[in-house]
């Protein structure tokens, strides 16, 4: 199988089969619209992608390589996130930081599958949590004023515990 | 290192379109970048109408056009389920001098028409409940979208459309018995023949063209999915397809009883209620339901999963779809009592920001059910630009049907001669 060359962030680069790599849309359509040849073995720069998330990526994509096309968006499909497989909820045993970062790149490289499958673990962390739950989970700062708050409360009523 | 602080928007919105309506709701007063992330893409919450109020939310925003959000909509249908909970408060809004069971025309676009034989119909602002500053001439139905407005007549149909000013503002006119507006499609009946007028926005040429002649009297026709879907009296639904194909199929139920149905309301060929006579019958993608001993009636207004029903004592009944199961008997919910000696003969319902407005018509009133499930959104001023183009078609229109009712009065006149 022809390999070609990713080259992270930092300057490290990783051969990959041209067949993996076009998992994301973006490297195949930059091959396509390039018509790079399939035997030369190009260096394809990914300067929005550190080599730890593109390791990770390029592991990730390896293991889904045989997976049948994803269905495009089915109006009468019912969303679920409670379907990840426990190869992938393994593989998403990581940092926060590292989850995060592998959604930007997944998203940068516009690869589905792994976009859908991180934002669904994300949305698993959230779900059912209380807003300050939520802000202590992802350390966020509640940068809201006294009165903005107290509308915003007002406002969701509707959806909290009474 | 990242967090959710640094992550853009656009990846922000994909987490939150994994969660369901509650949660979404409570991400909200996360943070300000939340809020405002969630507040500014309301394909969220179109998103989760579609996901856990299929039906319904289409029918509510048909009604309430865009003065509700698809936030408003889906916090709106969530309360339903505890709707009985809420002050209800009826009150009478309207009074007519003349009798009639038609008085008010289906809500569309925020627009409650009322007609009165003999005089003008007057239009309401459902969002302020007031009366717009115009009434047309006497009709039987008005549709509109966010540039035509369409308007049946006793002598046919009337489409004016907005382009740019009001000098250029392409109309038509055919002869029709009856019509639905879906998208940027007209299809109208003119007795048993289906006609399909595409006036979408740049089209200025509004011509229409046979799509099929049904084989019996017409009751209701929906489009849904890429399918005209007409009901007849005779119990049977036609089923058109886009390549004009058709597919009939009878309503499966007691032969003697569908075989005069007097009264269908349907979103398609899978999600219908209708009744002749003590014979009542509900169907939905997820529920199937029919009784030969139901109490009488007097009006319905279906809204998916559940049915409002009047009765002739004046209740405004709630038919809950999901609590029938297993129950020999429809159970009903008390929803509101019209006063001694008053029935609906006509039920609709239209949301708006801070709750639900049931219409009620009797033959000579009309009175509107309130329900604020957000008291604290009521206030609502502005009219936004887009409906003011609306008045303006409205307006010409009604220039225009005068003039075609006195040219085709005068044609008819001379036939008779």
């Amino acid at each position: 199988m022809p390999n070609i060359k990713l080259q992270s962030s930092d300057n490290e680069v990783f051969p990959v089969d041209i067949e993996i790599a076009k998992c994301s849309v973006t490297i195949k359509t930059m091959l396509e619209d390039l018509g790079v040849d399939d035997e030369e073995e190009e260096v394809v720069p990914l300067p929005n992608v550190n080599s730890a998330i593109l390791k990770k990526v390029i592991q990730w994509a390896t293991y889904h390589k045989d997976d049948p096309p994803l269905p495009e968006d089915d109006e009468n499909k019912e969303k679920r996130t409670d379907d990840i497989s426990s190869w992938d909820a393994d593989f998403l045993k990581v940092d926060q930081g590292t989850l995060f970062e592998l959604i930007l790149a997944a998203n940068y490289l516009d690869i589905k599958g792994l976009l859908d499958v991180t934002c669904k673990t994300v949305a698993n962390m959230i779900k059912g949590k209380s807003p300050e739950e939520i802000r202590k989970t992802f350390n966020i700062k509640n940068d809201f004023t006294a009165a903005e708050e107290d509308q915003v409360r007002k406002e969701n009523e509707w959806c909290e515990e009474k | 290192m990242i967090d959710t602080e640094s992550l853009p928007i656009e990846t922000l919105v994909i987490i939150l379109k994994q969660i369901d309506g509650v949660t979404l709701g409570k991400c909200r007063r996360v943070c300000k970048k939340w809020k405002d992330c969630i507040d500014g893409a309301d394909w969220l919450w179109h998103e989760l109408c579609k996901k856990d109020f299929k039906h319904s939310s289409k029918i509510a925003k048909e009604k309430c056009g865009i003065d509700c959000d698809w936030y408003h909509i889906y916090k709106n249908l969530k309360m339903w389920s505890d709707v009985t909970s809420f002050d209800i408060n009826v009150e009478e809004y309207q009074t007519f001098s003349h009798h009639d069971d038609n008085h008010a025309l289906d809500i569309q676009y925020n627009i409650l028409p009322l007609r009165q034989y003999g005089s003008e119909t007057n239009m309401y602002d459902m969002s302020v409940l007031k009366r717009l500053p115009m009434g047309i001439r006497p009709c039987l139905k008005i549709a509109n979208n966010d540039y035509a407005t369409i308007i049946l007549h006793k002598y046919g149909l009337f489409i004016q459309k907005t382009i740019d000013n009001i000098t250029n503002m392409p109309e038509a006119f055919f002869k029709a018995d009856n019509f639905i507006l879906s998208g940027d499609t007209v299809y109208f009946l003119n007795n048993r023949d289906v006609y399909q007028c595409d006036i979408a926005k740049d089209n200025r040429n509004m011509t229409a063209k046979l799509i099929t002649r049904c084989d019996y009297n017409i009751k209701e026709i929906k489009y849904d999915n890429n399918v005209l879907h007409i009901f007849t009296d005779c119990g049977k639904i036609v089923n058109v397809f886009k390549d004009n194909s058709t597919e009939v199929k009878p309503i499966n139920g007691l032969p003697e009883w569908v075989k005069q149905i007097k009264y269908v309301r349907a979103i398609n060929d899978k999600n219908f209620v209708c009744y002749s006579g003590s014979f009542f019958k509900v169907e939905t993608d997820d529920y199937q339901h029919s009784y030969l001993d139901f109490p009488p009636i007097t009006a319905v207004f279906f809204y998916a999963d559940i049915v409002l029903i009047g009765t002739p004592n004046g209740e405004i009944l709630l038919y809950r779809l999901s609590s029938q199961k297993g129950a020999l008997k429809p159970i009903f919910e008390n929803l509101a009592v019209l006063p001694e000696g008053k029935y609906a003969v006509q039920l609709d319902v239209c949301e708006r920001k801070c709750g639900p407005v049931i219409v009620a018509a009797t033959f000579f009133e009309i009175y509107l059910i309130e329900i604020d499930f957000f008291p604290n959104d009521k206030q609502y001023r502005k009219r936004p630009k887009i409906k003011r183009d609306m008045y303006k078609r409205l307006l010409k229109l009604d220039q225009r049907m005068r003039f075609y009712v006195s040219k085709l009065r005068y044609k008819q006149a001379f036939r008779r001669v």
